[in-house]
């Protein structure tokens, strides 16, 4: 057997061991049989020195504890499978990562509907709690005796008013006004009404009714106020029990963040201690796990964190928002951008006086 | 010599000699066959062994004749290991020469 031969097959024998542990060995041995032939020995008498090439290949697995038949026996099993050796890794570490993958999403998905439920279980159990007093509220409304009389008196002024809002140039549909502006000219309405039943006033039959209506209005005012009040009390104890959860979870995130960088400083000099040779390599990949623990802790904490929805806040980006409008006399919602009267702050009288104004002129010119 | 007595015995002979000086695998090979008479190829798996558990640790130097060699260092844990081993020897020689010259004088006797 001759130098070559007999590295090749103890490279073969010890397959089983690391790629730069096996040149190693294998440079040790061609570097003994290198002085060894400068001696005037030959190859195969320096070769012969080593004694038998199974017991040599023993007693260097055995240096590493593996076992001698090892490497045989994987031999073996690799050509029953029809495998080379270093395909195993690829695809065990492509089926893990597709694992992790399918459990990342289930994990995520199953965050979002468990978020999804506690928000709609909220939601459930406020309109459970604001039941009794909206119905109480209807109740009232309802049982009113003037309810009715009063409702046809403003059906009488509201028909009146719309027959003059619905003069050329000021009907909102031609326009494709939306149903809210037509909300808003109701409430104009709704407030003249009023104002002309101040004037009737005078007579004692009226008297009655009117006392008669703000008795009515009194208890509707009072369970208003009762249900607001119950609102108010509701905002603060969910307002308390965010502040408490979201202390709790910032609290954690804190400790969780601390731990993690007292872990990563630890790491460090364990990796010191390695590489001055201590046997600390356990120990370390332990504390890298611990890091690793302790960030996503903290990124869990912050993540659990209790928000206010997205759609609350306020942006011009054509999504919905809250304006208060003096010349309207109510809250309204449009959408940024499909009127541009309302971003000009003028008045929808103005808007509308401005386009009837140009319409005759464009009737006039044809 | 017995393989089982030169097994046991092959560890302290190499850490002493690595301990006088740095050497490399040749060099040690030949200063161990001086002690006792074994397989060469024994030595490379006993000293990859001894640097495993961090007895010895290696070096790379320049060699006028070749390649650069590596050398071995006995390490502060290498001296510890070889003061036990020698502690151990000279015990188990100590008791073994002790009762083989206490039946060589009862056979007297």
């Amino acid at each position: 057997m001759d130098k070559k031969e007999f590295l090749s097959e103890l490279e073969k024998s010890l397959s089983v061991l690391q790629e730069d542990e096996l040149r190693d060995i294998v440079s040790e041995y061609e570097q003994h049989i290198d002085i060894k032939t400068e001696k005037g020995l030959t190859e195969a008498e320096a070769i012969a020195d080593f004694g038998s090439l199974q017991e040599l290949t023993a007693e260097i697995l055995e240096a590493y504890h593996v076992r001698a038949d090892y490497a045989e026996g994987t031999k073996r099993s690799r050509k029953k499978q029809g495998k080379n050796p270093g395909q195993d890794g690829p695809e065990n570490f492509e089926k893990l990562r597709e694992i992790g993958e399918r459990g990342s999403l289930t994990l995520r998905g199953g965050m979002k509907r468990a978020g999804r439920l506690i928000i709609s279980v909220f939601h459930w159990g406020w309109r459970q709690l604001r039941r009794p007093f909206v119905w109480f509220g209807c109740f009232v409304a309802k049982h009113n005796p003037w309810h009715e009389k009063t409702n046809e008196a403003e059906a009488e002024m509201l028909s009146a008013s719309a027959e003059d809002m619905s003069a050329p140039g000021m009907r909102a549909e031609e326009h494709g006004e939306p149903e809210r502006v037509r909300n808003s000219v109701e409430a104009i309405m709704t407030g003249a009404i009023r104002k002309r039943k101040g004037d009737k006033g005078m007579a004692s039959g009226v008297m009655v009714r009117d006392r008669g209506k703000s008795a009515g209005e009194g208890i509707r005012a009072i369970s208003r106020g009762i249900s607001r009040i119950f609102r108010w009390g509701m905002e603060a104890v969910l307002w308390g029990i965010r502040l408490v959860w979201n202390g709790c979870w910032v609290m954690f995130s804190f400790f969780a963040g601390g731990f993690g960088l007292i872990s990563l400083f630890g790491t460090g000099l364990l990796a010191v201690l390695l590489i001055e040779g201590y046997p600390l390599a356990g120990v370390m990949i332990g504390c890298m796990g611990l890091v690793l623990c302790m960030f996503s802790a903290a990124g869990l904490g912050l993540t659990l964190m209790w928000r206010k929805p997205a759609g609350e806040a306020v942006n011009g980006s054509g999504t919905e928002e809250r304006t208060h409008n003096p010349e309207y006399g109510r809250r309204r919602i449009h959408k940024s951008g499909h009127r541009p009267g309302f971003e000009t702050g003028k008045s929808f009288q103005e808007t509308k006086g401005a386009e009837g104004q140009e319409r005759k002129g464009n009737e006039q010119d044809a | 010599m017995n393989a089982q007595f030169k097994k046991g015995v092959l560890e302290l002979i190499v850490l002493e000699s690595v301990r006088q000086r740095d050497m490399y695998g040749y060099e040690l090979v030949e200063e161990v066959s001086k002690v006792v008479n074994v397989n060469e190829g024994t030595i490379y798996p006993l000293l990859k062994r001894l640097t495993n558990e961090h007895y010895f640790e290696t070096y790379l130097r320049e060699s006028t004749e070749g390649p650069p060699r590596k050398y071995y260092h006995v390490t502060a844990a290498g001296i510890l290991y070889r003061d036990s081993l020698e502690k151990e020897w000279t015990e188990l020689s100590e008791r073994v020469w002790k009762f083989l010259r206490q039946n060589m004088s009862g056979e007297k006797d």
